[in-house]
């Protein structure tokens, strides 16, 4: 049984044109049901369709005017860390300049270790390293035995 | 397939930049029509549109996943529109003057200008809020439900002004079929 009477269905039709699937949700159902039963009502429909087209090819810019397209808007702030790190280095994939630093790091150590000898059994490496800690203590430490 | 909306604002909420462009993508167009058809100027459309999306990229984590994203993104665009109508009201706004002082109603305005004006210009002389109701569910894709829910009213609420407006620009265009009609008899005759 219809529960839309077809006065209503002709006061939406006015307030919400003539493409169904546009009028409330709630509405649609009981509206489909009338139509089927009142094929009539379709006419309704394709004149406000009608009255649609024309107010629709107004919602667009106008055709000689471009938007600009959006580019600056994504600010630091309330960014994930992803997203920061995304920013950061935007040219590819985080693992690159990750990767990058890590074997820099090795080839460093490596290079240390290999071509490294310091003199640590002579006076003058312990001399070195009591001028080290007093720098940085700021204080005479030659009483305490290193 | 493409991601819905709600999708693409989830991905968002987390930091997608890619979701973002194409949320941009999809609905930067219509936001920037809307902005344009509602505050009758090119740059200031274009500050509601960056400003919209500005907003959805920095308010998305606060976003409820239970709403519609398209309300929401255009919620945003409605409430930047109605800031810089009220931060304008001052000095401009005819359709608003007339309404509120009693003077010349829309239709009387447009019938001394009928000559040079057209629907587009009827639909400027609406009332701010049938303006704003008939600009958004205009849009493509835009069902009633979204655009009640982005202006923040009940969809009785939106059916009453779109009934309004509808009913305006119909008589609008009426009397200027009506104008163009007796004209062309009056030429005939001479």
């Amino acid at each position: 049984m219809t529960t839309m009477s077809e006065a209503r269905f002709r006061e939406l039709a006015d307030a919400f044109g003539g493409d169904l699937s546009k009028w409330p949700e709630r509405e649609r159902p009981a509206a489909m049901q009338l139509l089927g039963e009142a094929p009539r009502l379709n006419a309704v429909l394709s004149e406000e369709s009608v009255f649609d087209i024309e107010i629709e090819a107004l919602m667009g810019a106008p055709d000689n005017i471009e938007f600009t397209p959006v580019f600056d808007v994504r600010a630091p702030s309330g960014i994930s860390a992803q997203g920061l790190l995304s920013m950061l280095w935007p040219f590819g994939g985080i693992w690159q300049p990750a990767a990058g630093l890590v074997a820099a790091s090795a080839a460093g150590f490596i290079f240390g270790m290999t071509f490294t000898d310091l003199p640590s059994d002579t006076v003058t490496a312990k001399n070195d390293q009591i001028t080290i800690v007093e720098r940085a203590l700021g204080a005479d430490v030659t009483e305490i035995d290193l | 397939m493409s991601e819905s909306d709600n999708e693409l604002l989830c991905l968002v909420a987390n930091g997608g930049q890619t979701a973002f462009d194409r949320l941009v993508a999809r609905h930067q167009g219509p936001i920037s029509a809307f902005a344009y058809r509602i505050l009758g100027n090119m740059t200031d459309a274009e500050d509601v549109s960056q400003e919209t999306f500005g907003r959805v990229w920095s308010h998305a984590p606060r976003w409820n996943p239970d709403g519609k994203a398209k309300s929401w993104i255009y919620r945003i665009a409605h409430n930047l529109c109605i800031d810089r109508l009220r931060a304008r009201r001052p000095t401009v706004d005819i359709a608003d003057q007339e309404i509120e002082d009693g003077s010349p109603n829309p239709e009387q305005v447009l019938s001394r200008k009928r000559s040079e004006t057209g629907l587009r210009d009827a639909v400027a002389l609406l009332p701010e809020r049938q303006r704003i109701a008939i600009s958004l569910f205009h849009l493509k894709d835009m069902t009633a439900d979204e655009a009640a829910e982005a202006m923040g009213i009940s969809v009785d609420a939106l059916e009453s002004l779109l009934r309004r407006a509808r009913k305006k620009l119909k008589e609008i265009m009426q009397h200027q079929e009506g104008g163009a009609i007796s004209k062309a008899a009056i030429g005939e005759r001479q």
